[in-house]
């Protein structure tokens, strides 16, 4: 079985690190593996605004990556939802325009693996399919996936 | 390492205030709906959609200042808008609740009151 911090050693996992406000204190963990962490850097800066009249997708991840790591209550479902089945352990963070799927390695430290926008994800059905891309990546590395109980996850 | 390197701290500040007024008026929404207020009825007051606050606070419609006033006046509530410098957000004692009081306090007591925490800028509802 693999821990977070060996898989940081070996640079296949990465902790994202947001600015937070001055009053603000990190009270979750955040994560992203390598190929996530190169979409968020590479791709999701260069996503234009879509459907939030405000925020452009890189800013609206952002917020919401900043109010999980600061320990807000999540908007369930639409902030952050568990996919079908709910055995499978696999979430996704929702904002406007972009979908982020991982799973809780344990409560309240969540692991990003895969990232897109909510447009490709509705037109092409690709939930399912990082969901189950994300089960296989996290048994390949020897993750732990928590149980997906909301109570005990979003409190 | 900063993820965001890519995000300028303007872009910071304002995703993170935007987000915070708009959860703080679903969470104001959602106790009216509790209370047996209804999305709709409030819609109604204002003379608009249903469709139109969803829209408003999912970020598909602009949120103005005077759409959040008139959505508090049809909640029942009245808004407030403070902003603080990082001396006053970092200082012991000072997150949030101590910068109200004894207004904080009081509103505290009754729990009629909630304050968004953790910003630059907050905003403060209390119910009439």
């Amino acid at each position: 079985m693999s821990t977070l911090a060996n898989l940081k050693d070996t640079g296949t996992l990465r902790t994202i690190l947001v600015p937070l406000e001055p009053d603000e204190l990190t009270r979750r963990g955040l994560y992203g593996l390598a190929s996530f962490m190169s979409w968020m850097e590479n791709t999701l800066p260069s996503l234009p605004r879509d459907r939030d009249i405000v925020n452009r997708p890189l800013a609206q991840v952002f917020s919401l990556f900043a109010d999980f790591i600061t320990g807000t209550v999540m908007d369930y479902p639409e902030s952050i939802k568990e996919l079908f089945p709910h055995e499978k352990g696999i979430w996704e963070f929702r904002t406007r325009d972009i979908r982020v799927f991982g799973f809780f390695e344990k409560k309240d430290v969540f692991v990003c693996a895969f990232g897109d926008t909510a447009k490709r994800c509705h037109e092409h059905n690709l939930h399912y399919i990082y969901r189950d891309q994300a089960v296989k990546i996290a048994a390949e590395l020897g993750l732990t996936i928590a149980p997906g109980t909301i109570d005990g996850l979003l409190s | 390492m900063d993820s965001f390197p890519n995000l300028s701290e303007r872009e910071q500040r304002r995703a993170r205030f935007v987000g915070r007024v708009r959860r703080e008026l679903k969470q104001a929404l959602t106790r009216a709906q509790k209370n047996g207020v209804t999305q709709r009825e409030v819609a109604k007051r204002l003379g608009i959609q249903p469709s139109v606050i969803s829209r408003q606070l999912n970020g598909a419609a602009n949120l103005t200042l005077k759409s959040i006033g008139d959505l508090a006046w049809a909640l029942g509530l009245y808004p407030r808008l403070r902003l603080f410098t990082p001396e006053e957000l970092s200082a012991p004692n000072s997150n949030a609740a101590a910068m109200y009081s004894p207004y904080w306090r009081n509103m505290q007591t009754q729990a009629v009151a909630t304050t968004i925490q953790g910003g630059s800028a907050k905003i403060e509802y209390c119910r009439e």
